[in-house]
């Protein structure tokens, strides 16, 4: 703000009073309240998530974290939104979810309150980035029981060996799965966890139902196709649009997307969305499957002027339309071209 | 000469004395002579046209055999010419792979330097000597004009001449193609992708006559792929496959029947005879399909002779016992076959077909290789330029008219497109089929546009006479001319008479005019600018600065001419062909790559420190150490960039391994933040061994890396257990001597 009136002045003091009133009230007390009452407030809150993962919030941290000691061990997952968008190899997302699940596996196991976990968001606050000194990611710590925190900015030295990152858990399975993190946060330390429920389609009550309309369709189908001479199976149109799909699929590196995981927009440093990636190497998957369209389109300009077209029996109609197909063609060939060059570099097509 | 002697009405008597030129001239002036003379011209430009654009690297370098394989290529060819036939096929090869050898007669396609062999054989005869090297070296393209005129034949068998000549034309410069068969690319692919297409179209040709002699005729051409590459599976997938499909759309003919029956029988039986494929191609799951169509083809010919014969109740009857025996049989049957190992398991590079991410995850040898990468979409407009719009046209145009052929080629394309998706290497197959359905669309737009153009108002026996005038004016094309025929029988036939329609037709071949001459353009830069670098000698800049490189064959040579001739040299794998090939030493690895283990050893010895290294080559008698660096020269794909693939594969098999050692904080770096297992393996030293004194460019420190654009992190490197012995002029190749023990007091 270029001016700043006395009021606003005089408003952000009394504001950063009462902040630092409640602060000092709230570490009072923390400090006041009993530790089995923490734990079960913990514990409380832990319901209110759908995996049983608190997002920590400084004011959180301030109450169940500093201190002389705490009752119950500490994990904290550290995550960023906008390494999340921009690296989608470091896969942080289902690297989440299995840590939601080990939290869920230990919520519902026998130490419940021997463990809690949280999520530190760098957008939520970054004082646990600080406190704890990340700067990269993945990163997840545990912080022992009897460790004691004098404050929320002085930085806190964890052992290596209660850190989770690439070097010291290794790059072999990762992302890590819930079992290596119940290995890490509980089990080391003896405190057990519960098995580690997996959502799966085939656990779901639904899934004998499923599969029996599956099977019943399939053997409709199957009828079907025998009694009516499998009319269906050999009808060109229907072969004609999957083959079709194939080229489509294919020529704009559908398997590409597969293979390496390519996310379809990725968002730059400043959070705006890209979907185009020039280089020679790698691209995005909407920007494959808009190439690949766009070669579908060329393609269906040309055979709808050269097999549809002439069989119009209006003389002006076929003109106009035969016009329309072969300029559409000629467009997306020419904006094909253009953005390969854009990508690529090569500015050596001749015409296109 | 004798049958121009018969008089036949309406045509000019034979005239004894008329001058040659008399005679050229009528014979010139008869339209389907003319169109043969062109024709023919134009396909013989073509075969020239496939091979004089692959020679791009013999003109700007040297007639040399490329990159890494064709150099054991060439090697096998030289054993096969020098000591025959029999001894190749027995040859155990103990120069590489030591000390286990590899058995290279049951191990290897032999088609290849049975081609070359044979060449170098004609040429001799025929009093030609040309050496051997330039054999290998022009094989390729001639084979790549062989394949022209496959793709001519195959296109008039699909469509008509004209789709023959423009798919001619596509296949001689399509540079998916060109990539593997430029001059000195001495490699399987080279004939392979003929066999292939040879295959193909014979096979075509057999459903389509269904006789006995043509399906011969296929399979003696499946011999030759069988010969050649690994992917002759992709036929003998493909041709079962195609059977079904006729099977399924109600297609189904006894010329089917017959032609596949036969090829089977014969085709199965010479594929047998090469070496590496054996029993295989009876037991192999991979081939699973192809008897499988056999025996079931023979099952329901079988059924429709005993329902001609029996009764419809009988046969009933006879059915559901049959069929509760057989399915009972062959499940008892599988289950023992598989129990007892006697079929294989489905080879690695075939499951990542099918599961695209089983490579990535379980074999690094497969993953590393960088033609095993999945294709993005800028690879199809790089391989196949235009085409990428043409070739759908194609496809629809085999759905419109649905001939034996048309649905071949149908099955044939989509199946090579899907599988061109999954590895950039699988380009090559798809580009014949990409080749064939954009001449299919080509040829018919150009027909089509033309017809409309000819102006089909008039009576329609004036309407060829017109049409045959625009042919003859518009000249020298001999596609045209064929559409000119058509268009007199189609508008003849046709009772709703078209008015002229210029505008759109016009547009229509200017476009696709100017799309032939882009394509053209873009085939002739991209084999230049891209394909034709011979990787073995390397040039850099241009103009004055042009510095050409030619550490490699230098250091080769050095260790040919200055270490014992039983030497043995350690070297990443990637190198192993051409130091038994050049340098003619003994290798412990090369890129066949037959035993992960042994490759894994070496990784772990070039992961390891000196001492432990050390320990590794004293068990596998190692005599030399020879790195590939390009932190001097600025040469990219040197060894320490490959590095990491060493540790992954060592890890693959020795967990002290651990590729996060050699990262600091996940990346991979050889600066002042490396680790310090990264600054102390062999590989680093060997790399860096002295550079560390070395300036490399004006301002900056030294021991400046070129590559990787920082300076080292240790300059200071000692090594204990090895000593420089050779370093190539501009650094790329350094190989070191492995000490002896030392004496003990």
């Amino acid at each position: 703000m270029p001016c700043v009136d006395k009021k606003s002045t005089t408003m952000k003091a009394t504001l950063i009073l009462c902040m630092m009133a409640l602060v000092a009230l709230s570490a009072s007390v923390s400090a006041t309240m009993a530790p089995s009452e923490l734990a079960s407030e913990l514990a409380s809150m832990r319901h209110q998530f759908r995996d049983a993962v608190i997002p920590l919030t400084d004011d959180l941290l301030q109450r169940f974290v500093v201190g002389r000691s705490r009752p119950y061990a500490v994990a904290i997952f550290f995550t960023a939104q906008q390494v999340v968008d921009s690296n989608p190899g470091l896969r942080l997302d289902d690297l989440r979810r299995e840590y939601g699940l080990a939290a869920k596996a230990f919520a519902s196991g026998p130490d419940a309150d021997k463990v809690f976990f949280f999520e530190a968001g760098l957008e939520v606050s970054q004082t646990p980035f600080g406190m704890l000194q990340v700067n990269a990611l993945p990163c997840v710590v545990r912080i022992p029981p009897g460790l004691a925190i004098t404050s929320t900015k002085a930085p806190l030295e964890l052992p290596r060996s209660e850190k989770m990152l690439p070097d010291t858990i290794g790059t072999r399975d990762y992302p890590w799965p819930a079992e290596t993190f119940v290995d890490f946060i509980g089990t080391r330390h003896g405190v057990t966890a519960a098995a580690v429920d997996r959502p799966s389609f085939v656990k779901s009550p639904m899934f004998p139902f499923v599969v029996l309309g599956a099977v019943v369709t399939v053997l409709y189908l199957a009828y079907k196709a025998l009694t009516t001479q499998m009319a269906l199976l050999r009808s060109p149109v229907l072969w004609a649009v999957l083959s079709l799909a194939v080229f489509w699929f294919s020529a704009s590196g559908g398997m590409y997307n597969i293979i390496r995981g390519v996310p379809f927009f990725i968002r730059d440093r400043n959070g705006k969305i890209q979907f185009f990636m020039t280089g020679r190497q790698g691209q995005l998957g909407a920007e494959g499957f808009t190439l690949g369209t766009l070669y579908l389109v060329a393609s269906c300009g040309l055979a709808f002027v050269t097999y549809l077209a002439p069989r119009i029996a209006s003389a002006p109609l076929r003109n106009l339309l035969s016009l329309l197909g072969a300029l559409m063609a000629a467009g997306s060939v020419y904006q094909t071209f253009t953005l390969w060059t854009m990508k690529t570099g090569y500015k050596h097509v001749f015409y296109f | 000469m004798s049958v121009a002697k018969t008089v036949v009405p309406g045509h000019e008597q034979y005239v004894s004395h008329a001058s040659l030129f008399e005679t050229a001239k009528r014979y010139l002036m008869k339209p389907k002579s003319q169109e043969l003379l062109i024709r023919s011209t134009t396909l013989i430009l073509i075969y020239l046209l496939a091979f004089c654009i692959r020679l791009f690297s013999v003109l700007r370098y040297e007639s040399v055999i490329h990159e890494f394989d064709p150099y054991f290529n060439y090697r096998s060819t030289i054993k096969l010419v020098q000591e025959g036939i029999y001894e190749f096929w027995n040859w155990f090869d103990a120069e590489s792979w030591h000390p286990l050898g590899r058995v290279v007669g049951g191990t290897v396609y032999p088609g290849l330097m049975f081609t070359a062999g044979l060449l170098y054989k004609i040429s001799s005869f025929l009093t030609a000597w040309i050496k051997l090297r330039d054999i290998c070296v022009f094989t390729a393209p001639f084979f790549a004009g062989n394949t022209a005129m496959i793709a001519y034949l195959f296109g008039k068998e699909l469509k008509d001449r004209e789709t023959g000549l423009v798919a001619a034309a596509l296949m001689a410069i399509v540079p998916g193609y060109i990539s593997r068969s430029v001059a000195g690319s001495f490699d399987n692919e080279a004939v392979a992708i003929f066999a292939l297409l040879a295959t193909f179209y014979l096979w075509v040709r057999a459903v389509q006559r269904g006789t006995v002699a043509a399906a011969v005729l296929a399979a003696l051409a499946y011999l030759y792929m069988a010969a050649s590459w690994g992917a002759y599976v992709f036929i003998s997938n493909l041709i079962p496959l195609y059977v079904i499909v006729m099977f399924v759309s109600g297609r189904y003919s006894r010329r089917l029947y017959l032609a596949y029956t036969t090829f089977w029988v014969v085709g199965s039986l010479l594929a047998m005879q090469v070496r590496f494929i054996g029993f295989n191609h009876v037991l192999s799951t991979e081939l699973l399909s192809f008897n499988g169509v056999f025996v079931g083809l023979q099952v329901w010919e079988l059924l429709v002779f005993l329902r001609a014969k029996l009764g419809a109740r009988q046969f009933g009857q006879l059915v559901y016992a049959a069929a509760l025996g057989a399915g009972g049989v062959g499940a008892v049957g599988l289950a023992g076959l598989l129990l007892s190992g006697k079929l294989n398991p489905w080879t690695g590079r075939f499951w990542t077909l099918l599961d695209p991410t089983y490579a990535k995850k379980f074999i690094p040898i497969v993953a590393s290789v960088s033609e095993h990468q999945p294709t993005t979409w800028a690879s199809y407009i790089f391989d196949l330029h235009g085409m990428v719009f043409a070739a759908p046209a194609g496809l629809y145009f085999c759905f419109k008219r649905r001939t034996e052929g048309s649905i071949f080629l149908l099955t044939f394309a989509l199946t090579a497109i899907y599988f061109s998706g999954i590895m950039v290497r699988l380009m090559l197959v798809a580009a014949p089929a990409f080749v064939l359905l954009s001449a299919i669309s080509l040829s018919s737009i150009m027909q089509s546009a033309t017809r409309e153009l000819r102006n089909p108002v008039t009576p329609p026996a004036a309407s060829s006479a017109s049409a045959a005038a625009a042919g003859a004016k518009e000249g020298s094309d001999a596609k045209k001319r064929g559409a000119a025929k058509r268009s007199g029988s189609s508008s003849a036939s046709d009772p709703s008479a078209l008015p002229h329609q210029p505008l759109p037709n016009a547009l229509l071949l200017v476009l696709v005019a100017l799309g032939l001459v882009s394509y053209t353009s873009h085939c002739n830069w991209v084999t230049s600018e891209a394909y034709s670098s011979p990787s073995i000698v390397l040039i850099s800049g241009w103009g004055p600065h042009r510095h050409v490189l030619d550490d490699f064959r230098e250091a080769y040579y050095w260790l040919r001419h200055n270490t014992p001739p039983g030497s043995r040299v350690m070297s990443w794998w990637d190198y192993g062909y051409q130091i038994t090939a050049m340098a003619n030493r003994t290798v412990i690895v090369d890129n066949n790559t037959w035993n992960n283990t042994h490759i894994a050893t070496v990784g772990r010895a070039m992961a390891s420190n000196e001492s432990e290294a050390y320990r590794i080559m004293r068990q596998l008698d190692v005599d030399y150490a020879l790195v590939i660096f390009g932190g001097m020269s600025g040469y990219s794909s040197d060894d320490i960039n490959k590095f990491l693939w060493m540790v992954r594969i060592g890890g693959g098999v020795f967990p002290q391994v651990k590729e996060a050692d050699y990262l600091s904080n996940g990346d991979y770096t050889v600066g002042a933040s490396g680790t310090p297992t990264m600054l102390n393996s062999l590989m680093y030293k060997l790399s860096y061994y002295d550079f560390g004194n070395i300036m490399t460019e004006h301002g900056k420190g030294t021991g400046y890396d070129r590559v990787r654009g920082y300076e080292i992190g240790n300059k200071d490197v000692k090594l204990d257990h090895l000593y420089e012995c050779f370093t190539s002029e501009h650094w790329i190749v350094r190989i070191y001597k492995v000490k002896d023990l030392e004496n003990r007091a």
